[in-house]
């Protein structure tokens, strides 16, 4: 008959199985959240996008430093996010005045507004001012507003 | 003439072969020659690696120099892309043969086994994409590792896991070449020589009980000649096609029609399709998970074994087809475009 009660062998091989499981499981643990650290990020997210009378009443043009468009309407002026809210590709100028993402064909309005999908949200509007001493034009990336903020000159 | 103990090569092999499974018209020698792939890949990979510089500085140029300046790099590199693609295409095929001709019977695990190689070697092949870090592989990259945002929950937390940091930039190209030429070629490695275990330990190629056998040597002898005929195929496709290798990655410049890698396209297609983590995540791991299982929920039986559209199998054969054709039809959809 086998024995099923605890004996100080069986206690042993328990307590060194245990241990053996939880040390694996922490040092795993922390492999994970070694690998998904994240290094404080220093890149600057104000960027020149240039002279104001680059953009001319009624156009938009993209700044490839930026990765926006900056467009002039009745207005005034306007900064449009290019990075596609659906997956992160560049969207390009359609015919009508809107935007088309190359990757999955979304479709935006020159406001940005979604027409088709696959996206769901709008494109970003973003920060856009005039520094008189050097006479520039900035955007802040990681400073989105409402669609309808207009900078007028 | 005295008696020699074989070599290591015969190991692979029982002493007799049954002589119908042995003949490749059954086989194709597919898998044979998907092991072949991979040792190609894995010595002309290590040989790029002393010139390869995994920053994004140096990626781009680095790869010129091995394909305009250094003696023959042209070809090695040529040979390493040439057999990365092939062996997704050997991979998908030896995969439908067994599943077609019942080979997975009384061995099923070996057939999770291959699933696991599926999974390696698909990203296997987009992580090698990646290094090459031109305008394409850019955005291939951007779509991909966005993807992961999407996974409710977790999405964001996988996302620096994968990339290293906020945006793609020298963590996630070092991530990449890391995960590329260790963290999935060893475990690739090991699965491999598991895999090719099981097959000797299951009785050699599945075949038909009871079979005519005949001496090893006859499929060592078909084994050479398949092994010959792919390096002369995989030469000649590398002296005639180069390895692409677009302009430097640029994350700002605006592109025409970005596209995923080939045996991606069906994700690309989807994604036009449905919604962002459904279409781009979850299906794919379905069909993965579908494919694991269907040798253990649709076909449970073990006759049929080594027989082409074997009765029992029926359901699972053609549960594996449309799934096929549907993967086929997307990425026939995509190349269109």
């Amino acid at each position: 008959m086998q024995d099923h009660s605890m004996n100080r062998r069986r206690f042993l091989t328990l307590v060194a199985q245990g241990s053996l499981v939880t040390v694996v499981v922490a040092a795993a643990s922390q492999v994970v959240r070694f690998l998904a650290f994240q290094p404080p990020n220093s890149a600057s997210t104000i960027l020149p996008v240039g002279q104001p009378d680059t953009y001319p009443r009624g156009s938009v043009a993209y700044v490839a430093e930026a990765r926006v468009y900056v467009g002039h309407d009745g207005e005034g002026l306007y900064a449009v996010d290019a990075v596609c809210t659906h997956l992160g590709c560049l969207v390009e100028q359609g015919e009508e005045g809107g935007f088309i993402c190359p990757c999955h064909d979304s479709r935006f309005d020159s406001e940005g507004r979604v027409l088709t999908g696959p996206a769901t949200q709008p494109l970003r509007h973003l920060y856009l001012w005039l520094d008189p001493e050097q006479g520039q034009l900035f955007v802040d990336r990681s400073e989105p507003v409402e669609p309808t903020i207009r900078l007028i000159l | 003439m005295a008696h020699r103990r074989p070599n290591f090569y015969y190991h692979l092999h029982s002493l007799t072969i049954p002589a119908r499974e042995a003949r490749p018209s059954y086989t194709f020698g597919l898998g044979g020659i998907s092991l072949l792939l991979f040792l190609v890949l894995g010595i002309t990979g290590v040989i790029e690696m002393f010139v390869y510089l995994p920053t994004p500085e140096g990626a781009h140029e680095s790869i010129r120099q091995i394909t305009y300046l250094a003696p023959f790099g042209w070809l090695l590199r040529n040979v390493h892309f040439w057999a990365g693609q092939l062996m997704v295409g050997t991979v998908i095929l030896h995969m439908a043969r067994v599943a077609l001709s019942g080979g997975y019977k009384a061995r099923r695990l070996n057939w999770l086994i291959g699933v696991m190689l599926l999974f390696l070697t698909l990203f296997l092949d987009f992580s090698g994409y990646v290094l090459r870090w031109d305008q394409d592989t850019a955005w291939a990259l951007m779509v991909g590792t966005n993807l992961l945002k999407s996974v409710p929950g977790i999405g964001s937390a996988l996302y620096r896991f994968v990339v290293g940091g906020e945006a793609i930039g020298a963590a996630a190209l070092l991530r990449f070449y890391t995960w590329h030429v260790l963290g999935l070629a060893l475990p690739a490695v090991v699965f491999v020589a598991w895999h090719i275990f099981r097959v000797r330990r299951d009785g050699g190629i599945s075949h038909i009980e009871p079979a005519p056998r005949v001496d090893r040597q006859q499929l060592v002898r078909t084994e050479l000649i398949a092994m010959l005929l792919t390096l002369v195929g995989l030469v000649a496709l590398a002296l005639l096609a180069d390895a692409p290798l677009g302009p430097p990655a640029d994350p700002t410049a605006l592109v025409d029609k970005p596209q995923a890698p080939w045996f991606f396209l069906w994700i690309q297609e989807l994604l036009r399709i449905g919604s962002t983590f459904v279409a781009g995540v979850l299906t794919p791991l379905l069909i993965l998970l579908v494919l694991a299982i269907l040798p253990y929920t649709l076909d449970r039986s073990d006759h049929g074994t080594a027989r082409w559209f074997n009765r029992p199998g029926r359901f699972l054969q053609v549960v594996f087809l449309v799934i096929a054709l549907g993967v086929a039809l997307l990425t026939f959809r995509g190349t269109l475009r």
